[in-house]
């Protein structure tokens, strides 16, 4: 169910109606959330359920273990009664197809209920650490199997191939629930977090479970800290009517990039990129610009929508966008570009891999390392592992030339900064714009006919730049105004005159100027 | 009375106010998503389905073309009148068909009609090609309309569009349904949207507004799909309703020829027969991609060439196709550019003078 859809509007309507209809009851609250947050999901194929449910349980026990906190033999085997008791729900209308996944989750459920009794028997400093390995094992677990196994398992068929080996093609054919990248990172910063003694385990399922499943930003994130957003479910939220507007007006801008910008854009960018040979160098080139804003677009316009809802109902979720491309370096690009994911891979991957301490071989080692994961974190493809491998390659050689270390120099000189800004901005661009094209190649081929492409005759000359202009300058006046103004949600700091004009068109654009057909986000398929 | 005059000084301001902003919309949508202007100039024939307003003349304008259409006096695409009585040593072909068959988004002298009847000319056929086409028709109406006007033209050959489109208009039409296997008429009129068309019309202004303005075409088109979704909807609801119909559904969810179209197909081949004219069912091919197309005949069962003379250009679109040919509009409608239609007659043509039935109009 996406966000800019009828049927959204609708399940939202009756959301809205359940939600207001509790507000003096935060428990009641609470399991509205949950419920529409399930439905939400169920949207996409309801047994989906199951893995967050799972996922939920594991982490929520395993927080109790780590805190001691309860009787968690006693808790564990309530939360297995509820996956398995909402497996069954989710699995009756199919049953003949499917019924054999519930052996599966009877299997996995076991599995679970005997590492907890085991553990609940060993001393105490060991447990929090084996309860942390639990939710490390059953998340990441779940990722490699829905995620991963089939694209390193025709990996390793191809390697053996090429190496005279034939081995046995073996694939799970599994399909890849929507946001599970999301939510097995956003479950495990909870454990993490806990292990660490930087937030307090939670004893509600219900507000736990919700953490988790929270619908505006359960699919495509931000990936929020449980140090943020768990807190929010546990007090009375404030629905104001300055919040309705801000987050109407957040939620409106980010229907403008993904419905106007980025669905236009993709027009262009998903032809070129389909047949790169039909096109010449400049429609290339074209192309990636449009897939360059066309990616930014979509992502920070779902975020901007999830923020916009969740600012709503009255919660604040974190941002996850600041204008990624007026960045000068690769630090500055990942401190403005998904957020979320960045600080994550920071603070769980980056640090936990020793950071920069260690001297600067191991800094160099650590940045790649990070980025290559996070690179293929994005998907099950060697596009993104060189994409990440690449991030991490910038990241390394601008710290070797400690470029940023040169441009917070300039601060004080102006004419100087100006000139050096514009052009690290400049270089800085051009290389976002090369790794976009690694990053949207549907394969290693891919990339050497879009590189041979661009190379053959190399031209700006396109009859696409008009399509292409036509949806990027009302973007980026905009973000210009956010820029000068150094705030992102500037329609409140405008003269009224420009607030009116910017408000209008805007809104314009979103009712009649959405470009026909409804894409879904790219980013759920991560 | 200051109070007065500070109520009408706010209505005023308000009034300007949501003029101005219908300007910033008008320019919002010509700067991000420019809507094609294709305004269907069509009106209630008497004989209860659309028809072309008689001596009207319309632009189109795309990002891709300007075209003028202009309607002679009997509801054709045409530069000039004609008359019933059919001249001597004259051959009439007859076209039904919609928007496509109309020559939408090209010029006149560029549509199939056009070129159809000069090229018969030039190869020495005393032809006239009469474009009844009217976008929007499906074969319903195109029936209804040959019965009521196209054989009083006398024509030797009628020539009938089928378009992916059609199963949908003569299911929506109810002008047919199919009863016991055989065809009945179970309405009189078809006229959807004419009214308001017809009432708004009276305003002066109407026409250059549907011919200028991209904000009202958004606008307009937005509401109609909403009417024909929630008219779907309404008819989804009353077929499950009928305990009667429920047995043999007649619209599937996907797209293909029904029991209907068959008959309707039949019955106007039957007419067109009885009129003493030679029937033919042409495709007009659909856009996949700029070189991939698909034929609506593949939405017919393989043994319609059995029944009736069949001809489709797919073959002739497949060769001429490559990335840079446009043989659609991109930016339009998707109608065929003047590549496109040059197709379609270059297929009519060579099958038409391949049989014998202008033989009868053969100067040279």
């Amino acid at each position: 169910m996406l966000f800019h859809t009828y049927t959204f509007l609708l399940f939202f309507l009756i959301f809205i109606a359940f939600y207001l209809a509790t507000r003096n009851n935060l428990q009641r609250q609470n399991i509205v959330l949950l419920v529409a947050s399930y439905a939400f999901y169920a949207g996409w194929d309801e047994r989906f359920l199951i893995l967050i449910a799972g996922s939920t349980a594991c982490d929520y026990i395993a927080g109790l273990g780590m805190a001691r906190l309860g009787n968690v033999r006693r808790e564990a085997c309530k939360a297995v009664v509820a996956v398995i008791a909402l497996s069954t729900l989710v699995l009756l209308p199919t049953f003949a197809e499917s019924g054999h996944f519930l052996i599966l989750v009877g299997i996995g459920s076991a599995l679970f209920l005997a590492a907890v009794f085991y553990l609940e028997r060993r001393d105490t400093e060991d447990l929090r650490r084996h309860y942390l390995t639990l939710s490390i094992i059953l998340n990441l677990g779940l990722l490699g199997v829905f995620k991963y196994f089939d694209f390193f398992a025709a990996s390793l068929y191809d390697l053996g191939q090429s190496a005279g080996i034939t081995l046995d093609p073996f694939t799970l054919d599994v399909v890849l629930p929507v946001g599970i990248s999301f939510y097995t990172f956003q479950t495990m910063s909870y454990t993490i977090d806990v292990y660490r003694k930087r937030i307090p385990a939670t004893t509600s399922v219900i507000q736990f479970a919700t953490f988790v499943a929270f619908f505006p930003q359960l699919v495509a994130g931000p990936i929020e800290r449980a140090a943020h957003l768990l807190p929010q479910f546990a007090k009375r939220r404030e629905i104001t009517w300055r919040n309705i507007e801000s987050g109407a007006t957040l939620f409106i801008w980010g229907l403008f990039k993904k419905a106007v910008v980025a669905d236009h854009l993709a027009a262009v960018s998903d032809k070129v990129f389909a047949n790169p040979d039909a096109y010449s160098s400049g429609d290339i080139i074209v192309a990636l610009i449009a897939f360059t804003f066309q990616i930014y677009c979509d992502f920070s316009g779902y975020s901007d929508m999830a923020r916009g809802i969740g600012r709503m109902l009255g919660f604040d979720i974190m941002l996850n966008f600041n204008l990624p491309y007026i960045a000068r370096t690769p630090s500055e690009f990942w401190r403005r570009w998904h957020i979320s994911l960045s600080t994550w891979l920071r603070d769980y991957l980056y640090i936990a891999l020793g950071g920069n301490r260690g001297g600067a071989y191991k800094t160099y080692r650590n940045l790649a390392l990070t980025m290559l994961l996070g690179g293929l974190w994005h998907g099950a493809n060697w596009t993104f592992v060189l994409w990440g491998a690449y991030q991490g390659l910038l990241l390394v050689i601008y710290r070797v030339l400690r470029v940023d270390d040169h441009l917070d120099k300039l601060s004080g000189r102006r004419g100087a900064a100006l000139a050096c800004n514009l052009a690290a901005w400049s270089i800085m661009f051009v290389l976002i714009v090369f790794g976009w094209l690694l990053f949207r190649a549907t394969s290693v081929d891919h990339i050497q006919q879009l590189l041979s492409g661009l190379t053959t005759n190399p031209s700006l000359a396109s009859a696409l730049w008009l399509d292409v202009a036509r949806v990027l300058l009302p973007l980026l006046f905009i973000q210009a105004l956010q820029m000068f103004k150094n705030e992102l949600e500037v329609l409140p700091l405008l003269p009224i005159w420009l607030r009116y004009h910017v408000g209008v068109f805007v809104i314009w654009c979103v009712v009649f100027g959405a470009a026909r057909g409804t894409r879904e986000f790219i980013y759920f398929d991560f | 009375m200051i109070s007065r005059h500070l109520g009408w000084k706010r209505v005023t301001l308000v009034l300007l106010l949501i003029i101005y902003s219908l300007i910033v919309g008008e320019i919002a949508l010509r700067l991000v998503a420019p809507v094609p202007l294709i305004p269907r100039f069509v009106t209630g024939a008497p004989y209860g389905v659309r028809m072309n307003i008689p001596d009207s003349t319309y632009w189109h304008t795309t990002s891709e073309a300007k075209v003028e259409v202009r309607i002679n006096g009997q509801g054709m695409r045409a530069n000039t009148d004609v008359t019933y009585p059919k001249p001597d040593n004259t051959c009439r072909v007859l076209l039904f068909g919609d928007s496509v068959m109309m020559g939408f988004e090209v010029e006149y002298d560029d549509t199939f009609a056009h070129l159809l009847g000069q090229r018969l000319r030039t190869a020495g056929y005393n032809a006239e090609i009469l474009n009844l086409a009217v976008s929007g028709f499906g074969t319903a109406e195109m029936l209804i309309a040959f019965r009521a006007e196209g054989v009083k033209y006398r024509p030797d050959v009628v020539v009938f569009q089928w378009h992916n489109t059609d199963p949908k208009n003569n299911a929506g039409a109810r002008l047919f349904d199919v009863e016991d296997g055989k065809l009945v008429a179970t309405g009189r009129t078809y006229l959807p949207g004419v009214a308001i068309r017809d009432w708004l019309s009276r305003f002066g202004t109407y026409d250059w507004i549907v011919q200028n303005s991209q904000l009202y075409t958004a606008v307009r088109e937005r509401a109609a799909s909403w009417y024909k979704s929630a008219i779907r909807t309404y008819r989804k609801f009353e077929l499950s309703r009928d305990t009667a119909r429920k047995a043999a559904p007649k619209t599937t969810k996907k797209n293909v020829a029904t029991e209907l179209d068959l008959l309707l197909l039949k019955r106007s081949q039957g007419e067109a027969e009885a009129a003493g004219a030679q029937f033919l069912l042409l495709d007009t091919p659909g856009r996949v991609t700029r070189t991939r197309f698909k034929s609506a005949f593949d939405l017919l069962p393989p043994t319609i060439g059995d029944e009736m003379a069949t001809l489709t250009p797919l073959d002739r679109f497949q060769q001429a196709a490559g990335n840079d040919t446009l043989l659609f509009r991109e930016k339009g409608h998707g109608h065929y550019t003047e590549l496109g239609n040059k197709l379609l007659t270059d297929s009519v043509f060579d099958y038409l003078t391949a049989s014998s039935w202008l033989a009868g109009c053969r100067i040279r």
